[in-house]
């Protein structure tokens, strides 16, 4: 059987058990085993120790379980509040503040919590109610939630950049530091948006100094508040700096990242047993869910790279005979698509190990192409109508928001990010930059 | 009688696969504790401790591991729900089935994998290749513990849904409504 025969059953198998809902890392493994030994025979079976070797024994994967642990803590410490309430103290007079505030720590604390899904969840849990008492525009309100909670991923310390960087052997520092200017750009430009459409439709964006029961801080309360969102900023600082100047590696960083919770939490009074016995277990079985992903999607993308998908891509491209950008744009499509139905994580791990190798063939950076892939998956996962991080909005959106709200709040965002994404690609300078002057 | 056979079967494999499932769960502050001690160690004491980096290791899969049949009793396993939320309950049963036979499938050859490799580890004393070196026997032994309990979970809800789709109605019905909290 040839390869393009293969493929072809490969994806028709992916597609039945994915319908069926069954659990992504199971159906991958399995299906990858049971085509195997039908082609290839029992020796395939192999496949599974390798791979179980190289998953669990990956440091670089080792980061994952520490930086959800941070991001666990944090949250569950009631970081996020400290950090909401320090940005709403210092530009709260500005028209759509809190709108704004939603965007910066929204961005930080899906940061921390590294997965888009639980982002949005946190970052709605803290930020929706607030929004809606004070009389926001509920489109406006679901968007910005949206858009600060799926940029997490593109804000170091990013769960989807570490399986990058580990299926495709590069530095995580490098793709940290190329995530650094455009993750600036696209906050930059979903402000900017805000305050124009803000100016634009005052009522949009009641100001907290016109509300009825609005109450000036004692200078007691304003010193709290602003220590609190400055450690919090801090501890960020630390853990990327660590990793910047190469006092630790990343995934030692995420060890120093939950130390430096758990002081914050006992700093702001906040430590207690439960919050941390229940801030492990959540961990423990996120870990579980993304390893167990982690693992089966390697058996089936090693599977698949052993039958020789490489060449058959590679020469695919090659037959096409387009100039190589087209290519690159291309695959943009391809994981676009993608992102309409599976999540970030398998895109990421079925996507990098097959579409890296052919980039740099074309004579493109690797972090440059991991950071497209990022922002792509970033935007595939909020795209009406199926993107899978939609569900995540509705789900803490006011019950009587139906879809069509979601799909029109979460649209001038996506056009947004959209335009960071073309302008990544259009000057590859914007991503490599920083890379480039720090580590050379 | 059967059905009492079989409801206590599967209370019993909830029951043991949730210990395993919290136990590994208290892995997780020592990993943090091991690495941010080898920093500490590295820059405070002086020298690197050998050990952290296989220990550290070697917990993240005991622990990321075992909690595979735990997420699947929470049903915290990521799956494409675009078709699987519109379709009737007794669609969703047949649906399962399916889906977990394909998964026994393949958690049997790991099983089978991770016996093999246990005994090729304990007849030539594979051991990591790091100054330390620990052996690695455990490691598979662990690996055929989180596949098995992996199966019997999984094998359970076959159970549960079969009966769902032959009587219309569920077999612990108290245990379903429970899934979604911790």
């Amino acid at each position: 059987m040839g390869i393009e025969m293969l493929t072809g059953i490969l994806l028709l198998c992916i597609l039945v058990f994915f319908a069926l809902g069954a659990p992504v890392g199971l159906a991958l493994g399995g299906i990858a085993m049971a085509v195997g030994y039908m082609t290839w025979g029992e020796g395939i079976f192999n496949v599974i120790p390798t791979t179980l070797v190289s998953t669990y024994f990956s440091f670089i994967l080792l980061a994952i379980p520490l930086y959800i642990y941070m991001g666990q803590l944090l949250t569950k410490s009631g970081i996020g509040d400290a950090m909401f309430n320090a940005s709403q103290m210092l530009i709260g007079k500005v028209r759509g503040s809190l709108a704004i505030s939603v965007i910066a720590v929204c961005s930080m604390i899906g940061a921390m919590v590294g997965i888009i899904g639980a982002g949005i969840m946190t970052s709605g849990s803290i930020a929706l109610r607030p929004m809606l008492e004070r009389g926001y525009d509920r489109r406006m309100a679901l968007g910005v939630i949206m858009a600060g909670g799926g940029l997490g991923i593109l804000i170091p310390p990013s769960i989807p950049m570490i399986m990058f960087a580990a299926a495709t052997q590069n530095s995580i520092g490098r793709m940290f530091l190329g995530a650094m200017v455009p993750a600036l750009l696209m906050i930059l430009f979903l402000i900017t948006y805000v305050v124009i459409s803000c100016k634009i439709n005052p009522q949009k964006a009641p100001l907290d100094l016109e509300q009825a029961d609005y109450v000036e801080h004692t200078p007691n309360q304003k010193f709290r508040i602003l220590r609190d969102g400055l450690f919090s900023i801090l501890l960020i600082v630390t853990v990327l700096g660590s990793i910047i100047t190469g006092v630790a590696t990343p995934t030692e960083s995420g060890a120093i990242g939950v130390v430096g919770a758990i002081l914050l939490a006992i700093l702001f009074k906040r430590f207690k047993m439960d919050m941390f016995r229940s801030a492990g277990f959540q961990t423990a079985t996120l870990v579980s869910v993304a390893m167990w992903v982690i693992f089966g999607a390697s058996v089936f993308s090693n599977f698949h790279l052993l039958m020789g998908v490489q060449n058959m891509v590679a020469n695919f491209t090659d037959g096409l005979d387009l100039p190589p950008i087209m290519i690159i744009i291309m695959f943009q499509i391809i994981m676009l698509l993608l992102g309409f139905i599976i999540d970030e994580f398998i895109i990421v791990l079925m996507c990098a190990p097959l579409f890296t190798p052919i980039a740099v063939g074309l004579g493109y950076d690797p972090i440059w192409f991991g950071i497209l892939m990022i922002i792509n998956i970033l935007i595939a996962v909020q795209t009406p109508p199926y993107g899978f991080a939609l569900f995540y909005l509705k789900g803490i959106a006011p019950p009587d928001v139906g879809m069509g709200e979601i799909y029109k709040s979460v649209t001038p965002f996506i056009l947004l990010n959209l335009s960071v994404l073309i302008l990544c690609m259009v000057f590859p300078e914007i991503i490599l930059w920083l890379p480039n002057k720090v580590m050379g | 009688m059967f059905v009492t056979l079989i409801k206590r079967l599967c209370f019993c494999i909830d029951l043991i696969v949730m210990l395993f499932g919290k136990a590994a769960s208290f892995l997780m502050p020592l990993i943090a504790a091991i690495v941010a001690f080898e920093v500490f160690s590295r820059y405070f004491l002086g020298a690197p401790t050998i050990w952290a980096y296989d220990l550290s290791l070697f917990m993240f899969g005991y622990m990321a591991a075992l909690g595979g049949a735990y997420a699947q009793q929470q049903r915290s396993h990521i799956n494409v729900d675009i078709l699987y939320l519109r379709v009737s309950q007794k669609t969703k049963c047949i649906f399962n089935l399916f889906a977990f036979l394909l998964g026994i499938f393949f958690l049997i050859f790991m099983f089978n994998m991770g016996f093999e490799k246990y005994l090729e580890a304990i007849e030539f004393d594979y051991r990591r290749q790091s100054e330390w070196a620990p052996p690695m026997y455990h490691f598979w032994l662990m690996i055929m513990l989180a596949s098995g309990l992996f199966i019997a979970q999984l094998a359970r809800d076959i159970l549960s849904n079969l009966y769902e789709l032959l009587t219309g109605m569920a077999l612990m019905p108290l245990k379903e409504e429970s899934r979604d909290g911790n």
